[in-house]
């Protein structure tokens, strides 16, 4: 397998930098201003899609963890790992965004509502599994506590979809949207989830690159030959 | 600070996120091959 970049790759960058320039044209010259809250409603845009892949993110944690699991291969470890720090990334800006949103139309950056809550939980949740992989040093040790860490925290993610539908919540839990509001919203899902799947997957090939060398280098050096220690975290 | 400055706000914030950790995996993804086409020297 070729380790430069391919010319797939390249491809896929730049259909996604397109795709966020054509969305961000839209968003600016094409979706009308909503007639309450005015320029800040365009948040929604960016903030829904966010949110999407965030629970795609951690759902990719949660199937890369049962198949090591299953498996015991670090090649679902690693794909865990590249899912979770996407799933913090994403979740990062999708509070970040709410709060933006909240201060502009509730007059407040937080309230401790039920979706709010449950959203910041996801958020400690995956950076708490982010710690956890540093704080292991084996590791096939590393990877089983990660994994169990993995489909635990998964629990939260039903939380935060059905929190605002199921309890009574400051937070909306479905909105109406005209014909050029929802034509803005479906193109912003293009960018944000090629953007969103790139990164896994960069991430993820460059962790396996760094444990291929890893032990190409262990191999080489350890006068037995034999695999010292896994450090990718 | 008005509702445009909130919006603009907030989409620098969010893309910018992602655009920066875009950026930091290229640039390791670059020195790693240059290194592995140099040769490791430790």
């Amino acid at each position: 397998m070729s380790k430069q970049p391919t010319l797939l790759v390249r491809a896929y960058w730049a259909a996604a930098v397109l795709a966020l320039a054509a969305a961000i044209a839209v968003v600016l010259f094409y979706t009308p201003d909503e007639v309450t809250m005015g320029p800040v409603q365009k948040i929604f845009y960016l903030h829904l899609p966010m949110a999407i892949n965030t629970f795609f993110a951690c759902l990719l944690v949660f199937v890369a963890s049962i198949g090591y699991l299953w498996q015991r291969s670090l090649w679902w470890d690693d794909l865990a790992a590249a899912g979770a720090k996407v799933a913090v990334l994403l979740s990062s800006g999708v509070l970040a965004t709410g709060m933006i949103w909240a201060r502009s139309a509730w007059g407040q950056w937080w309230t401790w509502s039920p979706r709010l809550t449950f959203s910041l939980m996801l958020w400690l949740l995956y950076v708490v599994y982010l710690v956890v992989r540093t704080s292991v040093e084996s590791g096939q040790r590393r990877a089983v506590v990660s994994a169990v860490y993995g489909i635990t925290a998964f629990l939260d993610v039903p939380l935060v979809w059905l929190s605002a539908r199921l309890m009574e919540d400051i937070h909306p839990s479905s909105v109406t949207l005209s014909g050029q509001m929802r034509v803005t919203l479906t193109l912003w899902f293009l960018p944000v989830t090629l953007m969103a799947a790139g990164l896994v997957l960069a991430r993820f090939n460059l962790t396996r690159r760094i444990r291929e060398r890893g032990l190409t280098m262990e191999r080489r050096f350890h006068p037995t030959g034999m695999q010292v220690s896994q450090g990718v975290a | 600070m008005s509702s445009a400055h909130y919006a603009i706000t907030a989409y620098v914030i969010g893309l910018g996120l992602m655009i920066c950790y875009g950026l930091v995996l290229w640039r390791q993804s670059r020195a790693m091959h240059r290194r592995s086409r140099g040769g490791d020297r430790r």
